[in-house]
């Protein structure tokens, strides 16, 4: 029903190892501590809020154990900035986008450009604080399988968007 | 009063609404373009180009079978909903306009064919019927049972409390009664079955379906007889599934995975045309259709074994947990012992599982086929992979393995456990093969 695609010697190839990632901004680890903290300090209240109010709730005689297991994923949560900071990366290519992120599983996605439908920049107020934005590609896959490429700055980001949609044009000229 | 006004007006506005919307239906064809006009105060026109449809399905309902009429909808590449739709016409109109539409909207030099040459499957009134028995009858009965339990609750009203009472006493929650949980069980059973047969009749009943140029198109239905138009463009991949009931049976459920439709609308059944063929000769006959069957021309690769460990984890916890629990709470401790045959199985089944997976790769195509008792079957050519994901857990890395996703516009396939280099190459053959094909999800 389709020709065949003529067969592409796989060595040729430049080997994804070789990809040179950019890094994203560094401040943008003080983003995520910022962001982190809040979330964790909304946890914390949720949980206060439970105790003040239903103080005889069985599950408050183990507030030691609530309250570890709350530091714990404190600490998990900001060693995993760090350590996911430094190996998160992305590369603009000829034909796709590559992006690399993860610390306990790491994760290397790869958006072909001929199938990216549309991309966005947008920032959130944290990120607005220190001149950061967000670059978000689309495809027709499903939505959570998306990219949002976090971290970049504002000109940066624009430049980026620009760059796809130049691209996305020239694919479907 | 109020109530029995409105029983009135209610179904004359209707039919006055009715009356007028068939007064003022028109339907034209204007340079290149279909055009349906209705309303009187609130005037809709609806202008649909030819070369935005992808698909005009007609069916015929009950209602409009003794006339003669048809259902037209029209479907275009923009969205998932019914973009037009013509709600009856003579049935012959119905077709020759169909073909017209159908002969415009392609923009390329390609004619489509009509379904004049031999269909590709067919469904005798037998095989709907078994295909009817060997349903997966659980969910059905669990529906049967809820219909059957707020029914019950009703009887209270109609028979008193007391002999609701005396029937839950004596027989529902009475757990010596082993007979009559049996009776019952047998009883739900066959209805379930029943409700399956006869669902499978209003569905499949007359099926036959044929191929052209640009599309499947296949014809079911005993009530409302439905003609589904799969356009090879919208395929994204292939699914084939048996159980192990139904592989003794030699029966294969076909999908046909469609694309989603745009961002945020809903995913409704018509992503998802599925129906069963009846030998395995018949079903490598479509793989064939679609693009080829992969497991006889290429070569099997197989994923790491230690997959089995990670597909055993999860369920061992849960089995020990649900047993810990379960003989705490009777203050046993032999009921400790029933894990260990559990869990050898699940073992045991996972290796099997693991040992048995295997998937076929060549240029265009890859196949995945895995299962235990039953089979599955998946076949994607690579221009239809939107992107590509690769994941690595901390073990993983060690082994230099990864799990391989390939996001398509109608949902995900995994490769778990294979070799990372594997996965890279698969990745730089998608993109280079998605950089030279052209935009497919419409």
């Amino acid at each position: 029903m389709e020709n065949l695609n003529p067969i592409i010697s796989i060595e040729d190839l430049p080997k994804i190892e070789e990809v040179e990632y950019q890094r994203l901004a560094k401040v943008y680890k003080r983003v995520r501590v910022v962001e982190t903290f809040a979330f964790l300090m909304a946890i914390l209240v949720g949980i206060l809020v439970l105790w003040y109010f239903f103080p005889k709730w069985g599950i408050f005689k183990h507030r030691y154990w609530i309250g570890g297991i709350w530091l714990a994923y404190a600490i998990y949560r900001y060693i995993s900035i760090y350590i996911q900071f430094s190996y998160t990366g992305y590369a603009l290519r000829d034909k796709d986008i590559i992006y690399r992120t993860g610390f306990l599983v790491r994760k290397v996605k790869s958006f072909p450009l001929s199938r990216i439908q549309h991309s966005s920049v947008q920032s959130n107020f944290i990120e607005r604080m220190f001149g950061l934005a967000s670059v978000s590609v689309f495809t027709a896959g499903n939505a959570s399988d998306d990219l949002v490429i976090r971290g970049i700055e504002t000109e940066t980001a624009e430049k980026i968007n620009q760059w796809v949609t130049q691209k996305i044009e020239e694919n479907d000229q | 009063m109020m109530w029995e006004l409105l029983a009135i007006i209610y179904p004359l506005i209707t039919l006055i609404a009715a009356f007028i919307k068939l007064k003022t239906f028109k339907y034209y064809v204007l340079d290149q373009s279909l055009i349906i006009e209705f309303g009187l105060f609130k005037k809709e026109k609806i202008n649909i180009p030819f070369k935005k449809i992808t698909s005009v399905n007609i069916e015929e309902r009950f209602l409009h079978q003794p006339f003669n009429l048809g259902l037209m909808k029209i479907e275009t590449a923009g969205s998932n909903k019914t973009e037009g739709e013509i709600p009856s016409l003579e049935l012959n109109k119905a077709i020759a306009l169909k073909e017209y539409i159908l002969n415009h909207s392609v923009s390329d030099h390609q004619v489509v064919e009509t379904i004049e040459n031999p269909p590709l499957l067919r469904m005798s009134s037998k095989e709907v019927l078994i295909y009817g028995i060997t349903n997966n009858h659980l969910m059905t009965s669990i529906w049967v049972i809820g219909i059957a339990w707020v029914y019950f609750w009703r009887l209270r009203e109609v028979f008193g409390k007391e002999w609701v009472n005396n029937i839950t006493t004596n027989y529902i929650f009475h757990w010596q009664n082993l007979s009559f949980y049996l009776l019952f069980a047998m009883v739900v059973f066959i209805i379930a079955i029943f409700v399956s047969v006869i669902r499978n009749f209003l569905r499949f009943e007359g099926f036959t379906l044929y191929q052209d140029t640009l599309s499947y198109q296949y014809k079911a239905g005993l009530i409302d007889k439905r003609n589904h138009i799969i356009p090879y463009k919208k395929l994204q991949f292939l699914r084939v599934k048996t159980n192990w009931w139904r592989k003794k049976w030699n029966i294969y459920t076909i999908s046909l995975r469609q694309t989603q439709g745009g961002r945020g609308e809903k995913q409704n059944s018509k992503t998802e045309a599925s129906f069963p063929v009846f030998s395995k000769e018949r079903y490598i006959k479509f793989l064939n259709t679609y693009y080829k069957d992969l497991s006889e021309t290429s070569s099997a690769n197989k994923i790491h074994f230690s997959y089995w460990i990670r597909l055993s984890i999860f369920p061992i916890i849960i089995t020990f947990l649900a047993f810990i629990a379960f003989s705490w709470y009777y203050k046993t401790t032999w009921m400790l012992l029933g894990v260990i045959p559990i869990i050898l199985y699940q073992i045991i089944a996972n290796m099997i599982f693991v040992k048995k997976y295997r998937y076929f790769i060549n240029e265009d195509a890859l196949q995945i086929e895995s299962g235990l008792w039953g089979k599955k079957i998946e076949l994607i050519q690579w221009k239809n992979v939107q992107n590509v994901i690769i994941t690595q857990t901390i073990l993983q890395r060690r082994k230099n393995l990864c799990n391989i996703q390939l996001v398509t516009a109608s949902g995900l396939l995994r490769i778990p456990y294979l070799k990372y280099q594997d996965a890279l190459n698969v990745q730089h053959h998608i993109i280079m093969i998605t950089a030279q094909s052209s935009k497919s999800w419409n």
